[in-house]
């Protein structure tokens, strides 16, 4: 974890195996895997599209959706992680 | 005589659960036409548009009972686009809903014990939910 944030890839579809291979075969050092099994996870969080991003604020409270890639998304999400660091 | 003539299906995906049934319907109305079509076009395309085009060939013909008229087809493919917006706009509106409300407690393995949004208090959690299939 790095500057206060951390971002979680929760992985909702697909079995343990592929799951596993896809973690070891990606070893993106700032990401923290995990993986939601049951579909409890996805279906409180009302995920009906991936990838789905939350950002969610030190109080537990959600302060971003966005559902799939948008052109701009890195920008925003940039920008609303920075608003939550300052 | 449609043998000959040429055809421009139109295809659009968005990738979600519902988006399967959008493509097919979409599809539908020229699927009499499409039988050369790339297989699974559109599928796990995130608003994916695209056309593609051909000349019907003899078999691709429906039968002349079965033939939809121009008029269907626009009407058809028209419903498709109408129903495709109303599904992409649920979609995003589904997870926007949550935005202000607090975060769906949870629990992750995670190096080998239970980490639970609560033990992240403080921190800024980005949660990314994704598939690797």
């Amino acid at each position: 974890m790095e500057h206060g944030v951390l971002v979680l890839a929760m992985n909702v579809d697909g079995g343990e195996a592929g799951y596993q291979e896809f973690i070891q075969s990606n070893p993106y050092p700032h990401l923290h895997w995990a993986r939601d099994g049951s579909g409890a996870i996805r279906e409180a969080y009302r995920v009906r599209g991936l990838p789905t991003t939350y950002i969610v604020d030190g109080e537990g409270t959600v302060r971003y959706a966005q559902v799939g890639y948008g052109g701009k998304m890195q920008e925003a999400l940039t920008r609303e992680v920075d608003s939550l660091l300052e | 005589m449609l043998v000959g003539r040429q055809y421009i299906p139109v295809g659009i995906g968005c990738q979600a659960e519902r988006q399967v049934w959008v493509h097919l319907f979409l599809v539908a109305p020229v699927l009499p036409y499409t039988t050369d079509a790339p297989a699974g076009f559109g599928l796990r395309r995130y608003f994916a548009i695209a056309v593609w085009r051909g000349t019907i060939r003899e078999g691709m013909e429906p039968d002349g009972g079965n033939r939809m008229s121009r008029h269907t087809i626009v009407g058809l493919t028209m419903v498709s686009f109408a129903l495709l917006a109303l599904a992409c706009i649920n979609l995003g509106g589904a997870s926007k809903s949550l935005v202000g409300e607090p975060a769906p407690a949870f629990g992750v393995q995670y190096q080998s014990r239970t980490v639970t949004l609560d033990d992240l208090k403080g921190k800024v959690v980005v949660v990314i939910f994704w598939s690797s299939t």
